[in-house]
Order: structure tokens, then sequence, then C-alpha cells
């Protein structure tokens, strides 16, 4: 039944009070592919359940339009509220949350945080793999790679993070008297971006120390 | 005495049902929560309500005995 109705926007959660290490074996000996939640101790009285199975129908406004023991009743129940309060969105929870992440990429690069974007469009399509956001994030990415400027930018932006993080751990170690371990970092810089003006300062430290 | 024990009776059927509270047609879903779990799709980590408005859910209450 659960098959039949994901379709039209229709999601089963199934909640028991019991701990994981009831829940856990048992989700696993049925082969259960729906969600399942455990340890659900407070929805349960929030709900005023106090027999097995109890079964609520929500929908798509939050309301309670059945309660119930059976299933067929239950279906009777979810066929109704599809007829008279149809889903506004038939989408799963990890296309959702794909959504979000973009939409929150999409914001960074607005406002020309070219770097944070980047990262953030690739976390995107690596984190929701699969899903339709992440095709998108995929392609915004390819997109910025091939613009020059940007690209430009977001380097600069990388390389200004990486060399301030190392002159501070070279300072707070040079303080602590640790030397050798400051100059590796000041080397570090001088090494990667010699023609930078972070490796002129990490030459300059490096001298005084 | 009598006073005292219905004040204490009184008390206690307020506490139960406070604990138990009875959610039916037409009220709003009471937000879910758990400790744990399970099929879950990538990148989610937890389910609410909230995550899931304007869509139908079927909310089963079930223990494994």
């Amino acid at each position: 039944m659960q098959k039949k109705y994901n379709a039209k926007g229709v999601v089963l959660v199934a909640l028991s009070y019991e701990s994981t290490s009831l829940v856990e074996p048992y989700v696993a000996k049925h082969g259960i592919k729906y969600f399942v939640g455990g340890g659900a101790e407070s929805s349960k009285n929030a709900y005023g359940v106090r027999g097995y199975p109890t079964m609520f129908v929500v929908d798509p406004d939050g309301r309670i339009t059945w309660k119930g023991h059976s299933i067929t009743d239950a279906e009777k129940a979810i066929k109704q509220v599809l007829k008279e309060n149809p889903p506004k969105k038939v989408s799963s929870l990890g296309e959702q949350a794909a959504k979000s992440a973009y939409k929150k990429a999409s914001k960074l690069y607005k406002k020309k945080k070219y770097s944070a974007a980047f990262d953030a469009y690739e976390k995107t399509a690596k984190k929701y793999k699969g899903t339709k956001y992440a095709k998108k994030a995929k392609a915004k990415l390819k997109k910025i790679k091939s613009n020059k400027k940007i690209m430009a930018k977001i380097r600069r932006a990388v390389t200004k993070k990486k060399c301030e993080n190392w002159l501070q751990l070279a300072r707070a170690l040079a303080e602590n008297g640790k030397r050798e371990d400051a100059i590796e970092y000041y080397e570090r810089i001088i090494k990667k971006y010699p023609d930078s003006k972070y490796a002129k300062r990490a030459r300059e430290e490096m001298a005084e120390i | 005495m009598r006073g005292r024990l219905l004040i204490a009776s009184s008390l206690c059927v307020a506490l139960t049902s406070a604990a138990m509270a009875d959610v039916g047609v037409g009220d709003k879903a009471p937000n879910i929560s758990a400790g744990a779990w399970w099929n879950l799709p990538k990148g989610v980590s937890r389910i609410s309500l909230k995550d899931l408005r304007g869509q139908v859910v079927l909310l089963d209450f079930w223990a494994t005995w």
C-alpha cells in the first residue's frame, strides 16, 4: 500500500515507544523499508495512544482527519483526504533536504560569497547524490568553473583563508617557543604561494623568530 | 480525612490526563519526535511533521509485541 500512495504524496511514519535494542532487530528481521522512529515515548503520550496499532491520518495542513486501528479504514481515510485535500507536494524528504541545501548555496552566490557558495554547491552535489537538486548543483558548479573571473575570486578567497590560518598557527607556535614548528608553517606558505603578500609576511616574521 | 483523599485522587486523575493527551479528528497533529530513526533518506537525520507539511501523513504507532 505504501508504494501505491507514495507517488501521490502520502508518507508513512511508524513510531514505537520502545528502545533501539527492540526496534532495530525488528526492522532488520522484517525488512522494513519505510520510516521508523524508536524511543518515541513523548509522541505516544502527546497523541494519547493506549493500544497498538493506533493510526492517525494527517492532512496537508497538519490536521488529524482520522484516528483508528484498522489498516483498511486507514486506507479509506487516506483516499478521502487525497480527494478532499490533495497533497501540495509529492517530493520525498531527501529531495526537500537537497532543495534547501541548494537554495542556501544559491543565496551565498547571490551575495557574491563565491568561495562559500562553491563549497555549498559541492556539498549539495555530494551529500544528496541522486536527487534532482544534486544534479542542479553539479550543473551550477560546471557553470562557475567556466567563469574565469569568478574562479579567480574563489582562488584568492581560498588562498587568503589558508594563509591567514597558517600565519595564525605559526605565530601561536612561535609565541609558545616552538620555533621549528612555526617555521614549518611559514615555509608552507612560502612554498605554496611564493609570490603572494602572505609569503612576504611569512618571510618577514620568520626572520624575526 | 475524606477531604484529603478526594484532593489526592483528583490530583492523580489530573496528572495522568496531563501526561496522556487525548488528540482526535479535527485537532492539529502534535509534533513527532523519536530517539532514533531508521530508513531515512540520505542527508536527513530526523523527521518532524513540519518537514512533511503539504503531504498526507499516515502515522502508525506500533510495538514489537
